[in-house]
């Protein structure tokens, strides 16, 4: 099963390109999603059906991914359905559903993009693709590789600090801290935990600055496993990309579609 | 060549870790480093690649002083250093991208960094664990990948701290297996533990207490000390056995170190067939 934001190891067009590719991509249609209009979303949509394949992914997955998402979908939906324009309460309106559903649809939109792209690419390469796209920041003193770095290894000890709250969690357990009952008394045990919990992380993160110290980490910038230039694939996804943004754009703002 | 000379050090304000320590590890060897908790071993190995800095005193490895900011970067590659912790030290997402990041901070091309990667990976047998998640692995495996890590920064010297801690029998007979035969293959090895049994292979067996080197020789001389001494630290049980019935009398060999030498010993004194 394929969860929101998992990554999931498949070979397609898609997995094959560019994190950084994938990552301008998505923004550009994000941006599509927010300004195209109901004619934006629709051809957006049309080319996600279209473009599964591409991704190696299933329909049925990436409605799974969406599933626990929809509710905020509904959320959204129902409060523009009855409070559109400031109108008082309980009264429906054509225009307020119609803005409900465009804003629903704009928001599942832009959760299909994310599912896209973090569905085709690996964590690692999303942070490294990322710092290398700021990397032009660096000339403004912005230490863009060390930040890269950082994001990459919180991921990578998200893990491991799961598995130490539950170590600590199943000690406090096994010495009589009562789990069940209220939400406050939970959330009191929870809060207790965090303590010790950020004592293990802070004396982790040293030892592992000493670690990465060893393996000559900081002496300069370090080269990348990952080839420096981009493919033909690359650049004719972003084109194809650019393209259909551009289109969508230009026509949803120069001729009266809706 | 990894020379000490008088190092002495202490953290901020704390008193003396190391006092005076003259130690040398040739090329080549096999070095056993062993001692109480809190004797101040970590401190000492985090000292054989510059990690730390003496107080007082020299560190030079083949010529180059850890005080030099300049050679750092060159030793640390020539040192290594495997951590008791693996999740300490394990910073990729997967063992491929974990593997390749020494290399990849030497500013390595990508095709030399691929190659190191995957010799690195076959020299400790993990070649089949290369798109997993370090968090998706056993004990044992966490630390192989370690080991590999540090291998693909191709050392003339790796550091143990602590190698077979937590690990089950299986773990530590793969990871001490893994050691024997990168020493084998020429690499200096300086293994660090507080539990002798696990150095009677060693060449050479260094004894610390409280900052301070007190015994170094070949295994069976230092097991033969330490039966005279009173400190804190006791020699395994088969010296502990041999020595014991050596004291009563018996006219056994101490110098074998193994199950199978003691047996032979023992077997020929009682009259064996």
């Amino acid at each position: 099963m394929l969860r929101f934001g998992d990554y999931t190891p498949r070979d397609s067009l898609l997995h094959g390109l560019d994190a950084r590719v994938k990552i301008a991509a998505s923004a550009i249609l994000s941006v599509v999603a927010l300004t195209g209009g109901w004619s934006g979303l629709a051809a957006l949509t049309i080319a996600g059906a279209l473009s599964l394949r591409g991704a190696g992914l299933s329909f049925k997955e990436v409605l799974g991914a969406m599933k626990p998402l929809l509710f905020f979908a509904f959320l959204l939906f129902t409060m523009h359905a009855f409070f559109h324009e400031g109108r008082p309460l309980i009264d429906v309106t054509g225009a307020g559903v119609l803005a409900g559903l465009y804003t629903a649809w704009q928001y599942l939109a832009l959760v299909a993009v994310g599912i896209f792209l973090t569905a085709t690419t690996p964590p690692s390469e999303l942070v490294a693709g990322l710092g290398r796209l700021l990397r032009p920041l660096e000339r403004w003193g912005v230490p863009v590789g060390d930040i890269s770095f950082m994001v990459a290894v919180s991921l990578r000890f998200i893990p491991l600090l799961l598995g130490e709250y539950e170590r600590l969690r199943a000690a406090r357990a096994a010495r009589g801290a009562d789990w069940e009952g209220g939400v406050a008394k939970r959330l009191g045990l929870a809060v207790g935990l965090v303590i010790p919990l950020l004592l293990g992380a802070f004396r982790r993160a040293d030892d592992l600055a000493v670690a990465v110290e060893a393996r000559g980490y900081g002496h300069r910038a370090p080269s990348s496993l990952r080839g420096g230039e981009m493919g033909s694939p690359d650049r004719r996804f972003l084109a194809a990309v650019a393209s259909l943004a551009l289109v969508v754009i230009v026509l949803h703002h120069a001729l009266p579609l809706p | 060549m990894i020379v000490l000379e008088g190092v002495t050090f202490s953290y901020d304000g704390g008193p003396p870790v190391l006092k005076d320590v003259d130690l040398s590890v040739g090329e080549g060897e096999y070095l056993g480093l062993a001692g109480p908790n809190g004797c101040g071993k970590t401190t000492l190995a985090m000292h054989l690649n510059g990690l730390l800095r003496p107080r007082a005193g020299t560190v030079t490895v083949d010529g180059l002083s850890v005080a030099d900011p300049s050679s750092l970067r060159k030793i640390r590659a020539l040192v290594g250093m495997v951590f008791q912790d693996p999740d300490s030290q394990i910073v990729g997402m997967t063992v491929e991208e974990d593997v390749a990041f020494g290399p990849l901070n030497l500013g390595l091309p990508p095709r030399e960094v691929r190659r190191r990667l995957e010799e690195s990976l076959e020299q400790v047998g993990i070649a089949h664990l290369r798109r997993r998640s370090p968090h998706t692995l056993s004990g044992g495996e966490k630390r192989l990948v370690a080991v590999a890590g540090v291998l693909a920064m191709r050392p003339r010297y790796i550091v143990f701290d602590e190698p077979a801690a937590f690990l089950d029998q299986a773990g530590r007979a793969l990871v001490l297996g893994v050691m024997n035969r990168l020493h084998r293959e020429g690499i200096t090895i300086v293994h660090i533990t507080h539990d002798l049994a696990d150095l009677v292979a060693a060449d050479r067996l260094v004894v610390m207490e409280a900052g301070t080197v007190t015994l170094q020789g070949p295994p069976p001389e230092v097991f033969g000390a330490l039966m005279e001494g009173e400190g804190p630290l006791a020699p395994p049980p088969l010296a502990r056995l041999l020595w014991g019935l050596k004291r009563d009398g018996f006219p056994v060999r101490t110098d074998v170190l193994t199950v199978d030498g003691a047996r032979l010993t023992i077997g020929a004194l009682l009259g064996g067939r």
